[in-house]
């Protein structure tokens, strides 16, 4: 049902599921319980978050590198070579940068909220790009200005139908970042989603927690989380 | 009164305190230093050699222990005196009629199980008498089994029973004049008494408990030494003789501990080196650089650490749970199935504290306090432990270099009744000599590390290593080294 790699047939790039052991077993099994209270919520994904965004990172390039320890040896390390920054797609992706800034310190965030299009019934980029609120220079302010030179960790926590995520790449892609620099990590990815993000943007890396079974008829993953922004910000009915 | 008031508290001295005297205060000598378990090549416990050395008041019994103990140069020797299993006495029973000379005074049930639990191994309370009250304390010092242990006083080898414990048994034989004169002069001027008090008390209690009691157990020793600790060739006899006995139990120093062989390739079962991700590389290389800031080492060590008792707590049991998701549909879980408490080896393993609570929500911790001396040998100052009696215990330390003071960490978990299978060791850096001496020791124990070394240097830093951990942590220290 749940974390089954094997069963969704991907023909893609690469999708890093973290490895399943009873620690991240435990956590899911904390935050898709319909009865964990909302400061549990939090808690137990800012834990599963860190996780994921480690495994995010561990996609990123690193060179070799030889330090001198205080005992005087040598030491043969890596170092991290590339700049990197993150964007959340607003509201659920917001629940990451708590993760995201514990791992990475100083970290510079962009934002990005879609919203649905009442008229076509599809989802549309509200903000960074809605020309009715926002002048040309303060759209510039919610990316970073440099973004086109950075590897982008973007974060939202489900990967339904992929939609969202869809346009969240093409204002990145608009804005310069190379598409195989974009490492897309969410918590729970349903296989149509993945099937469908994937052969749009092939060389975009995606880090999942767990990969569930489908998706229902109101496109909600099965057996999934719920509505994560409103299980973590609390704004459930 | 007898030899009773040389002090009112126990003395328990270790090898290293004889040397070094550090720890003194100004009068009371109190050391209860522990000491790592004592195995043999199989890896099991071994006896520890019980000596008793019996003799008339004043007779040179302690001096001759202290050079004993100075000359063997074992690293875990506790010495006990029977003044210290003295019986309270009752209400009716005046003190200056009491014959504290008469074998009646002694606890030697307390004695024999004292005794029997240090040959074990066991963490055993030693009582403290009160000579101003002559009563128990109702605090009570806390002895670690020992390589060494040797039980001094009058009557140790009156009790037949007790004498069985014994491995060798020592009467100090010093002329009586001698013992008087030394007697009078030390109750005199150390003490304050009168000259017609000091000879109505030897000539009313002293002398006749000397000839009826404790000269006749002369025929149980192993060994007779004529006037005490001026014996120089007798305490020379007898240490060789104690460290031949030694060496034929199999008494091994940890630095020859052979490896075998083992490389980080082929580590036992219950070793857990995590994966060597570019990640956990990365912040190994910031964290072992030594132009890396406190800054950036408190965060690079944080982040670490999260990863690493993330790690931990994957070994925890667990067990099935099916939930009911918002969206009403059934997840088969798990959740862990025991509970979990720590127990940090201060002062680097605090360094570990704060990634651990945010991981582990109120976790309970306790903390050990062991100081490595010069010699690299581990000493426990402190231990405030929760209750830890059906928890799983998570270990903080972030390096293990010789293995000597987390040795004593799980020792004194174990002599809390924590079984070894429920003991997780966690740390950041482990020499693989280091964890092959825990996994040696301790089999049952998990171990987990986000990186092994293979060197360790000759003053035992782990190589390349990290440095001094939490002098870097916390951004103390002249020098690194």
């Amino acid at each position: 049902m749940s974390s089954s790699t094997t069963s969704t047939s991907t023909p893609q790039k690469e999708i890093v599921v973290l490895k399943s052991n009873h620690q991240v077993k435990g956590l899911f099994t904390l935050i898709r319980d319909r009865e964990t209270k909302r400061e549990d919520f939090i808690f137990y994904s800012d834990r599963l978050i860190r996780l994921l965004i480690e495994e995010g990172l561990n996609c990123l390039p690193f060179s070799e590198t030889n330090v001198t320890t205080p005992t005087g040896a040598t030491y043969n390390g890596v170092s991290f070579a590339s700049k990197i920054c993150g964007v959340s797609i607003v509201r659920a992706g917001e629940s990451m940068e708590a993760g995201l800034r514990a791992v990475c310190k100083q970290i510079k965030i962009g934002k990005i909220l879609i919203q649905r299009d009442e008229e076509t019934a599809r989802p549309k980029v509200t903000y960074p790009r809605n020309q009715i609120y926002i002048s040309k220079e303060e759209e510039e302010d919610k990316l970073p200005a440099d973004i086109a030179n950075r590897h982008v960790l973007l974060l939202d926590p489900m990967l339904a139908t992929g939609g969202t995520v869809a346009q969240a790449v093409e204002v990145l892609l608009e804005r310069g970042v190379k598409e195989e620099n974009i490492i897309f990590i969410n918590l729970v990815a349903a296989p149509e989603g993945i099937r469908f993000f994937t052969a749009k943007f092939p060389k975009v890396s995606i880090v999942t927690g767990e990969i569930d079974s489908n998706l229902n008829d109101k496109k909600y993953i099965i057996p999934g989380i719920g509505d994560f922004g409103d299980r973590y910000f609390g704004t459930e009915h | 009164m007898q030899d009773n008031n040389v002090s009112n508290e126990t003395q328990l001295v270790t090898s290293t305190d004889v040397n070094n005297n550090n720890t003194t205060s100004n009068t009371k000598k109190i050391y209860t230093s522990g000491r790592p378990p004592w195995y043999d090549q199989q890896g099991k416990l071994k006896n520890p050699l019980v000596i008793g050395v019996c003799g008339g008041s004043a007779s040179g019994k302690t001096s001759v222990c202290h050079e004993v103990i100075k000359a063997l140069n074992v690293r875990w020797v506790v010495l006990l005196s029977m003044d210290s299993f003295y019986k309270p006495i009752t209400k009716d029973q005046d003190p200056a009629n009491y014959n504290f000379d008469h074998p009646n005074a002694f606890d030697y049930d307390l004695m024999i199980k004292t005794i029997g639990d240090l040959r074990q191994g066991k963490r055993t309370q030693i009582p403290i008498y009160d000579f101003k009250t002559h009563s128990r304390l109702a605090r009570q010092n806390t002895v670690y089994g020992a390589d060494v242990i040797i039980l001094e006083g009058i009557l140790t080898l009156y009790s037949k029973e007790l004498c069985e414990l014994m491995d060798i048994k020592i009467f100090i034989d010093t002329d009586d004049d001698v013992r008087l004169c030394r007697r009078l002069k030390r109750d005199i001027a150390e003490r304050g008494r009168t000259l017609t008090s000091v000879i109505e008390q030897y000539n009313r209690f002293v002398k006749p408990s000397f000839d009826d009691y404790i000269l006749p157990t002369k025929k149980y020793a192993d060994i007779i030494v004529p006037r005490g600790s001026d014996n120089i060739v007798a305490i020379e006899l007898l240490t060789e003789h104690i460290k031949g006995i030694l060496k034929e139990r199999g008494y091994v120093a940890e630095r020859s501990m052979p490896i075998g062989g083992i490389t980080a390739e082929s580590l036992p079962a219950n070793i857990h080196i995590m994966q060597d991700t570019n990640q956990i590389k990365a912040m190994h290389t910031i964290l072992r650089n030594k132009a890396t800031n406190v800054g950036d080492f408190v965060f690079y060590s944080d982040r670490l650490v999260m990863l690493i008792i993330e790690e931990a707590l994957t070994l925890l049991p667990f067990k099935e749970k099916v939930i009911t998701t918002p969206v009403n549909q059934v997840y088969k879980g798990e959740q862990m199935d025991c509970k979990v408490a720590a127990v940090s080896i201060l002062r680097a393993g605090s360094c570990m504290e704060h990634p651990l609570r945010s991981i582990c929500k109120g976790i309970k911790t306790g903390k050990i306090l062991i100081q490595s001396d010069e010699n690299k040998q581990p000493h426990l100052f402190y231990e405030r432990l929760p209750d830890l009696s059906d928890s799983h215990v998570l270990v903080l330390d972030p390096t293990i270099a010789t293995g000597a003071s987390s040795q004593m960490a799980i020792r004194v978990l174990l002599d809390h009744g924590i079984p070894e299978d429920r003991i997780i060791f966690v740390s950041v850096i482990a020499s693989l000599k280091g964890v092959m001496w825990l996994n040696y020791c301790f089999p049952d124990i998990k171990i987990v590390a986000s990186a092994l070394d293979n060197e360790l240097s000759e003053n035992g830093y782990i190589l390349p290593g990290i440095g001094n951990y939490s002098d870097r942590y916390f951004g103390t220290g002249v020098k690194q080294l």
